[in-house]
């Protein structure tokens, strides 16, 4: 390929970005009769399509998706469902498509080669199937843009595949992939990442791809545990690179690769990280356009081991992912509170707290639960720009009284829409968080 | 977990066949919500490949809007409703042209403006990129048609000559004489 054709596809892509997700009129259907089908129905119509085209009440054709999409998701018990009306605009406002890594066997206790899989977002049909070229065996991550079409996949080549205590795993070091879905055809198309591959020694403790693709944002674990966060330019593999100072906490959320410890901001410059240290868990924002960088980060959020305010009483930090909104004006995360109500009582919910101030703003879709054992499975998993839609894991009740399973689905502040085939039949989450 | 989340291989067409028969009105029904399921997951696609194509939003949104309306008046008469997409996909391209013929075409001499609300749109411009869409915008339509499905689309030669109804040979020379006509055009811009 050269110059010439890469600036041109950089260019077509960037401009087609600029219409954005979510941002799309509904679908304003003519209500004019169809053609019927048969020779007879062909033959009386005319080629060309219609000039003035009538509106379809637009609760008739959602409903009918509604209708569907529930029939699959089996129900939301010990929700609040959105409205039929709001469940198709809901998921037409979600990016179409999600990466998930999967294996082979389901034992959650073996470490299995993984392969990607891209799913849709609005019938969770399986599009494709991804497995990572030559020599690398397995993918390991996976980071998506948030529109359902970027994402930035590592792979690894094992030697050894259990983990669970009898003998050590092996890996080559980490290799950068880039996961293009085509907007139009859905055709995935995989390609090396000029990111220089993570040496063996180095552990990855987080990534992220920022809005637009255009950085990569990846957290490790360097030889003798020093920490640091790298940024890449993802057309060019340049980076910049700073060091956790000793002694500050880890970088991490504690959740084995799943959930988003790093995130970005729109801007692709601010970006936020969690912290752990002790009880204590911050959210911590920094530019990486500063040249102080890491160093000049400050704390947007903190749970001091203990509840922090927030509308609905206090709460704390019930989840592992934290996400900076694209518009850099919140920070999301799922929480649980036990203490506004009595003691027999929790509530679990997604809270969105300023960046600016650390103050809990809003709650959505709060849930309350009574005598439920806490296993904090909820989680939060991709934001909209400004945090109003959420993809979140959901505790939903599960038909035997007492029972709870496990629902992806979207939050707003009309209610959970469950997203078809992402429901599980166990408390347990699952062992490869959907990625958008 | 993953094991449950079994879907077919034809994930596009998926929500289509799912339609089972019916009454005639469950038939009506069955289209409105197939082609609304296929609205919401290519819509998004569909517009930014329509705003490459006539370099203005709301065309975009119309010719989409417009393309979506026939296949649902026309639904019963898709013989394979897996292909339904590729339907859409040709109506789409067939309206942009449509579009680019009518005289005073409002955009297409300019460079594509960035969604007013944008504020993601904004931090993503660059003046490389206004450069090389201006470029692009003054190529003949077929040669920029060629080119936006060839780089956005990454579609092989022959599925370009399937879609706008022409040779892999002509498709050949064309993207060649574009992409000369294009070097040109930015080394005298630069």
């Amino acid at each position: 390929m050269n110059t010439l054709e890469d600036r041109i596809r950089t260019a077509v892509i960037q401009t087609a970005e600029e219409i954005a997700p979510g941002s799309i009129p509904p679908l304003s259907l003519a209500k004019l009769q169809r053609r019927g089908p048969g020779p007879a129905g062909r033959g009386r119509g005319r080629a060309g399509w219609p000039r003035v085209l009538v509106p379809l009440a637009a609760a008739a054709s959602v409903i009918a998706v509604v209708a569907t999409s529930l029939a699959i998701s089996g129900g939301t018990h010990g929700h609040r469902p959105a409205k039929a009306a709001s469940h198709a605009s809901v998921i037409a406002s979600l990016p179409p498509y999600y990466v998930q890594l999967t294996g082979n066997n389901p034992n959650t206790t073996v470490l299995q080669p993984q392969h990607a899989v891209i799913r849709a977002t609005s019938s969770g049909a399986t599009l494709a199937r991804i497995t990572p070229p030559s020599p690398y065996g397995t993918f390991v991550s996976v980071a998506g843009a948030g529109d359902g079409h970027t994402f930035v996949l590592t792979a690894e080549r094992w030697a050894v595949r259990r983990a669970d205590g009898g003998s050590s795993q092996q890996a080559e070091p980490t290799k950068f992939f880039l996961l293009r879905i085509n907007p139009v055809t859905g055709k995935p198309r995989l390609t090396v990442l000029p990111i220089p591959a993570e040496p063996r020694s180095v552990g990855l403790s987080g990534m992220a791809l920022s809005p637009g693709a255009r950085r990569l944002a990846v957290a490790v674990d360097g030889d003798g545990s020093r920490q640091s966060i790298q940024v890449f330019t993802v057309a060019t593999g340049s980076e910049q690179q700073w060091t956790w100072p000793r002694g500050g906490g880890n970088i991490t959320n504690n959740a084995g690769g799943n959930g988003q410890v790093l995130s970005w901001a729109a801007d692709q410059r601010t970006l936020a990280f969690q912290v752990w240290q002790g009880n204590n868990i911050d959210v911590r924002v920094f530019s990486t356009a500063s040249a102080a960088g890491l160093r000049a980060s400050t704390v947007a959020v903190e749970f001091p081991g203990a509840a922090v305010d927030s509308p609905r009483g206090d709460v704390t930090f019930g989840g592992t992912s934290t996400f900076i909104t694209p518009d850099a004006a919140m920070i999301v995360c799922a929480t649980t509170s036990t203490t506004k109500w009595s003691t027999t009582i929790t509530e679990l919910g997604y809270t969105e707290f300023s960046a600016r101030t650390g103050r809990a703003v809003r709650i959505l879709d709060p849930r309350r639960y009574a005598g439920k054992p806490l296993l904090q499975t909820q989680d939060v998993l991709w934001t909209n720009a400004s945090g109003s839609t959420l993809i979140v894991v959901a505790d939903v009740a599960a038909a035997q009284p007492g029972k709870y399973r496990l629902q992806i689905g979207a939050v707003t502040g009309k209610g959970f829409t469950p997203l078809p085939g992402l429901q599980m039949d166990t408390a347990s989450g699952p062992v490869s968080y959907p990625v958008w | 977990m993953n094991s449950r989340q079994r879907g077919s291989p034809a994930a596009l067409a998926a929500p289509l066949a799912s339609a089972g028969p019916g009454p005639a009105e469950q038939d009506g029904a069955d289209a409105e919500a197939a082609v609304t399921a296929l609205y919401q997951a290519h819509a998004l696609g569909l517009v930014r490949l329509a705003y490459l194509m006539l370099g203005d939003r709301a065309g975009a949104e119309d010719v989409v809007q417009e393309a979506f309306s026939g296949l649902y008046r026309r639904w019963d008469q898709l013989a394979d409703k897996g292909r339904a997409l590729q339907y859409v996909r040709s109506s789409v391209l067939n309206g942009c042209r449509s579009a680019l013929r009518r005289p005073r075409h409002a955009g297409v001499e300019g460079t594509p403006q960035p969604a007013a609300a944008s504020a993601e749109a904004a931090a993503l411009t660059s003046e490389e990129r206004r450069e090389v869409m201006r470029a692009l915008r003054r190529l003949p339509d077929r040669q920029r048609e060629v080119l936006v499905l060839r780089f956005y689309l990454d579609e092989p030669e022959a599925a370009i000559a399937r879609a706008m109804g022409i040779s892999q040979s002509t498709v050949r020379s064309t993207a060649h004489r574009a992409l000369i006509k294009l070097g040109r055009l930015l080394g005298e811009t630069r």
